[in-house]
């Protein structure tokens, strides 16, 4: 098996929908050039110019869940935001996410650093555009995770 | 020249010429450019590429990514006697020398296009 953060990646990259949709691919963040995947490592269609429809996926920060009643696991409320890019429109976009919802939310993932990973649904942004990305239209949503680690 | 003519404001524009000279100032420094636009790719074209000059550095920073980012003109020709008109519009693409431009507006002068654009890497 592997760490939380390489399972949630595969089982997004795996996923015969996303992939369909996403044909630039789902992208770790923290895998990326030092600036996290500027213009410079955007996935680009065969002209070279135009940007692929995909995802990045990006742990964010964690808090202690109910340390009171639970000091013993340690249950931490961790989250991770995943972004969507394409060139224009939002209908890629929007597919992804929803397809995204039904893959996560709700959900528990088995990794070999977690007892416990419970993804629920926290947030979906409005339509935005990606100035770092030539103003690629570009929408991101964050689930949180109950977490005990192994 | 009539220098008196031009001074008045009588002195027509005499647009071949205009276009002759932002030619030879394109060839001075030429830039060949395929640009695509709403996913297809138009022409090759000879353009001449130039930067603002600008103090520090400008980054565009999202949620997952930052970028380098420049502004710059695109010179390019209209209405010469024997080149092709320059054919470029606000929103399209382009790379070139390892940066992707975006073109963000486009002036029409006697003889000359100039675009503004924006580069990113």
């Amino acid at each position: 098996m592997a760490d939380l953060r390489a399972t949630l990646l595969t089982t997004l990259s795996g996923d015969a929908t996303l992939t369909t949709l996403l044909t630039g691919g789902v992208l770790d963040v923290s895998t990326m050039p030092q600036d996290q995947g500027g213009a410079g490592s955007a996935p680009r269609e065969s002209d070279g110019i135009t940007i692929q429809p995909h995802a990045r996926v990006r742990f964010i920060s964690a808090t202690p869940l109910s340390p009171a009643r639970l000091w013993r696991l340690s249950p931490k409320l961790h989250g991770v935001e995943v972004y969507f890019y394409q060139p224009r429109g939002y209908d890629i976009i929007d597919a992804a996410m929803r397809r995204l919802e039904t893959l996560l939310h709700d959900t528990y993932l088995d990794a070999d650093d977690t007892r416990l990973a419970h993804f629920e649904f926290a947030f979906e942004s409005t339509d935005l555009t990606a100035e770092e990305l030539e103003g690629a239209a570009m929408r991101f949503c964050r689930f949180t995770i109950t977490l005990v680690r192994a | 020249m009539n220098l008196g003519a031009w001074l008045s404001g009588r002195d027509a524009v005499d647009t071949s010429v205009r276009a002759e000279r932002a030619w030879a100032r394109i060839q001075d420094r030429p830039a060949v450019i395929t640009l695509v636009r709403d996913g297809a790719a138009r022409a090759a074209q000879t353009v001449r590429i130039e930067p603002y000059r600008q103090r520090g550095i400008q980054e565009a920073t999202g949620g997952a990514g930052m970028s380098a980012r420049q502004s710059l003109s695109i010179f390019g020709i209209r209405d010469h006697a024997t080149e092709t008109d320059t054919d470029i519009e606000r929103d399209d693409r382009f790379a070139y020398d390892g940066k992707f431009y975006r073109v963000a507006h486009v002036n029409l002068f006697p003889g000359e296009v100039q675009a503004l654009a924006e580069a990113q890497s």
